[in-house]
């Protein structure tokens, strides 16, 4: 108390002879110096409301005689006063060093918000507090502390204690053994839960000896929480078989899991009926699968490759394909595009270099229900021979899936495939941005594309599309790749365009674009110009 | 005879419907365990090809915690779009921007176009950030840090949203806007909090449970969104913990405060702020502090404090997280 009063009026005396700064504006503002004096001379009033004002005021100057007043605050005999200083000198995410030792002792406050707020930032200081010490014998200051915070762990209130277990792993108190065995016993499920993840600052077997008998505990957050402290222990084994019959499935599958890890594979089929249960939790199902799936032989495999929940086929399908998907047969792939998840087709996907594809299977793959495997189907044909590619992808330049017919028109125009020009023409008048640029960006590249958008660009009446076709026009030709090395091959015969009346070229939200097409379109496999009225647009 | 006749019926009644009843509850967990693809994908505004984004993992992390808490079953991740340019955005009902992601708000006039058969067909655009103080305005990621409560948008906002609709703009969402009680109307439960801290919550921070933001309606409905940066509240890291450590300003007063602080030394910056009535609040700043203290429009002083502590950083993700949920279910709702 003296201390603190010698702080605040040797602060005082200090600016005492300052002089008063300019006045700012129309309010006259005092110099930082008149202020913080006003405020210090507060500090010494009996009134708590003026000692407060002083705190919260100078709390936001960070000069020393500021600073220390605050510091010294700390001691208030009135909470509000103490909690203002904790709160100014915890502001900035750096706490000043000289304030450590003040703030260590608010875990003592006979207020529970002060305590709690101490406790918050208790962690960060003591560390801190810790490193300076290093390789120094205690002082009193250091030991007492040390005894600050061991007793802070037996505060009668739990969110004082829950901030404490929060951050043990900075913390480390002396003695830390003890007060993690502590939390272990603690009444409140969250530190139990908390000091069950810390577990591992123990020796193995202090730990499997502390954390054991919480492998019964009540709640089953904390016994699922043992479960994953323990894994891959194998002096846990015990306690993992009695979690292994555990009333919660997800902790019983865990626990089986785990034992499997450990060698004991039999436990597989046990674990293999657990994915059936809905109850289970998802991430360990998954888990499982992922384990076993690489290196499962029949019937395993197939049960898991076939697994009649979505989630674990995924998780076989995937993890499988990855580890022995490359050069699979045709055969083998097939039933994965005939999956009703996408997530397995378009993995199946990927796998499909190596597989020769015959245009019969081609064929099938166009017919598919899902349009992701007609997509996939339109990359596979462009791989063939441009006579068997072009009745392919032609076919689906009418598909009812946006990405089906824009991986169509892709391919047509990099391959320059059947009558790609008036493919060409078309796409460019739509109002598809996206496929536009994609087309006018292909087309630029090539000699005969770059003709055919220059004839459109001089024709068109559409100034964005003319305006994007210069600019890409201007491009240099070096970058345009096979400008220098022009695709070798050729057009093929007429376009086949269905006879009926119209069809829907792509639908965006909800507007519609539709081709209407002609009954009889004529062989004009060099085209470059549209007749009038031979196809309409309409939005 | 009769009655133990009639007791034995009545019982077995009673076991059947606690049959039926458990039978019921088991049914509805199989219904909302989720598989199979995803019912809906949202996207995400990153521009740049680099792909940086700040608060990567808080949109997927609000997308797990959609798909945990409600029906809707989500894509994990968003769908990335580089512009407003990319067709590709038709085919999202929402799509997550943070404004400080994208430096220059003006859009072209393809995004124009874009924007606005985006908006007036029923897209919904959430610009997390896009209010964002004056005093946060000179800094690289604007509004990332700080979620101040100024009730209008920022001015490249202002600016780039007056390009779509001239005779639009952003307005204050009332209180009482339903987008605020989707599926949490209440705040979380406060009793940890600082007693200071809680009052201030409470009654002025968050009243129950709204929070800043302006709208842009499009058709009557509220087609843009902009809120002070919350995305700093959703993210999870790999072991399931808050990726943020996530403190509160709160203003205090005091007895005779008014006396003292009206011609206190400032050495930052004074600026305004626009309040929810669109009265302003004059902010006075120390020099490289955050702002000090504030004089509101019924003369009224009052210090900013900063409260940092675990059971605050807790109750502010469970907030923001509740918040973002209300956004998105609102936004795929109307």
């Amino acid at each position: 108390m003296i201390l603190r009063a010698l702080i605040i009026l040797l602060s005082a005396a200090l600016f005492a002879d300052q002089p008063a700064g300019p006045a700012a504006g129309e309010t006259r503002h005092e110099t930082e110096q008149e202020t913080i004096t006003k405020c210090l001379g507060d500090l010494t009033l009996a009134d708590n409301d003026k000692r407060l004002r002083a705190i919260l005021i100078l709390g936001k100057y960070k000069t020393a005689p500021a600073t220390m007043a605050v510091l010294s605050a700390l001691g208030d005999k009135h909470a509000p006063v103490r909690q203002a200083a904790l709160v100014s000198l915890t502001e900035t995410p750096v706490i000043p060093s000289f304030a450590y030792n003040g703030l260590l002792r608010r875990l003592m406050d006979a207020d529970v918000n002060i305590r709690r707020l101490a406790a918050s930032h208790a962690p960060t200081i003591y560390s801190r507090l810790r490193r300076v010490r290093l390789g120094k014998p205690l002082d009193e200051l250091d030991k007492l502390n040390d005894q600050i915070v061991l007793s802070a762990f037996a505060d009668e209130d739990v969110v004082v204690r829950r901030n404490l277990y929060d951050k043990f792993s900075i913390l480390r108190p002396p003695a830390g053994a003890a007060q993690l065995l502590a939390g272990l016993k603690d009444p409140d499920r969250e530190i139990r839960s908390l000091t069950i993840r810390n577990a591992n600052m123990l020796s193995e077997d202090a730990m499997v000896e502390a954390v054991g008998p919480l492998a019964t505990d009540e709640d089953a957050n904390i016994r699922r929480e043992v479960v994953r402290v323990l894994r891959g222990r194998a002096k846990a084994k015990p306690i993992m078989e009695a979690l292994a019959e555990d009333a919660d499935v997800s902790i019983r599958a865990e626990a089986t899991l785990n034992l499997i890890m450990l060698g004991d594979k039999e436990r597989t089929a046990e674990l293999l009926e657990l994915l059936g249960n809905p109850a289970l939790d998802q991430a360990i199902g998954i888990r499982f699968v992922r384990s076993t799936v690489i290196n499962a032989k029949e019937p395993i495999l197939s049960q898991l490759l076939q697994h009649t929940r979505a989630p674990y086929r995924e998780a076989a399908v995937s993890t499988w394909l990855q580890a022995r998907g490359k050069g699979l047969a045709v055969e083998r792939l097939w039933p994965f595009f005939e999956d009703h998840s996408s997530q397995i087709r378009q993995r199946a996907g990927m796998y499909t270099k190596g597989a020769d594809w015959t245009a019969g299977e081609l064929e099938k793959l166009a017919t598919s229900q899902y349009s992701d495997v007609r997509a996939i189907c339109v990359r596979l044909a462009a791989q063939k021979p441009p006579e068997v590619a072009s009745a392919i992808i032609e076919e689906l330049l009418f598909d009812d899936s946006d990405a089906v017919r824009e991986a169509a028109v892709q391919h047509i125009l990099s391959l320059q495939l059947a009558d790609w020009a008036m493919v060409a023409e078309d796409v460019l008048e739509t109002n598809e941005f996206n496929l536009r640029g994609w087309a006018i960006g292909t087309l630029r590249s090539k000699p005969k594309g770059r003709e055919l958008l220059t004839e459109l660009q001089g024709s068109t009446s559409d100034h964005a599309l003319a305006a994007a076709i210069g600019q890409a026009l201007k491009l240099r030709a070096s970058r345009a790749r096979s400008a220098v090395q022009p695709n070798v091959r050729v057009l093929q015969g007429p376009t086949t365009i269905p006879t009926t009346g119209s069809t829907t070229i792509r639908a965006t939200g909800t507007s519609t674009i539709r081709i209407t097409s002609p009954a009889v379109v004529p062989p004009t496999p060099q085209k470059t110009t549209k007749p009038a009225g031979e196809r309409a647009w309409e939005k | 005879m009769g009655k133990v006749r009639w007791c034995v019926i009545a019982l077995l009644c009673i076991a059947v419907a606690g049959f039926a009843e458990e039978e019921a509850a088991e049914r509805e967990l199989v219904e909302i365990r989720k598989e199979g693809p995803p019912e809906v994908w949202l996207a995400q505004l990153v521009p740049g090809e680099q792909g940086f984004r700040a608060y990567a993992n808080a949109f997927p992390t609000l997308l797990a915690e959609i798909n945990r808490v409600s029906t809707i079953k989500t894509a994990p991740d968003p769908m990335i779009l580089r512009s407003f340019e990319d067709p590709e955005m038709f085919k999202y009902p929402f799509i997550y921007a943070n404004f400080a992601d994208r430096k220059d708000w003006t859009f072209s006039p393809l995004e124009i176009q874009n924007l606005k058969r985006y908006l007036e067909r029923g897209g919904f655009l959430y610009i997390d950030a896009g209010i964002n103080a004056e005093f946060l305005r000179g800094q690289g990621n604007p509004g990332q840090h700080h979620s101040f409560a100024d009730w209008s948008a920022s001015p490249a906002l202002k600016d780039a949203f007056h390009a779509l609709y001239p005779e639009k703009e952003f307005r204050p969402l009332e209180r009482e806007h339903e987008l605020y009680d989707v599926m949490y109307p209440d705040l979380p439960d406060a009793s940890l909090l600082p007693d200071t801290v809680r009052e201030f919550v409470i009654n002025e921070k968050w009243p129950e449970a709204t929070y800043s933001a302006v709208g842009l309606k499009v058709h009557g409905r509220v087609a843009v969104l902009a809120t002070p940066i919350i995305a700093m509240g959703w993210g999870r890291n790999s072991m399931g913990n808050w990726s943020t450590n996530i403190r509160f300003r709160v203003r205090e007063g005091t007895t005779g405060l008014a006396d003292y602080l009206e011609t206190a030394a400032y050495s930052g910056a004074r600026y305004e702020s626009t309040r929810e009535d669109s009265l302003k609040d004059v902010i006075y700043c120390q020099k490289q502090a955050l702002p000090s203290w504030v004089n509101e429009p019924d003369g009224t002083w009052r210090v900013f404090r900063y409260y940092g502590s675990r059971e605050i950083s807790d109750y502010a993700h469970v907030f923001y997280t509740q918040l973002g949920v209300n956004i998105v279910m609102y936004a795929l709702l109307n």
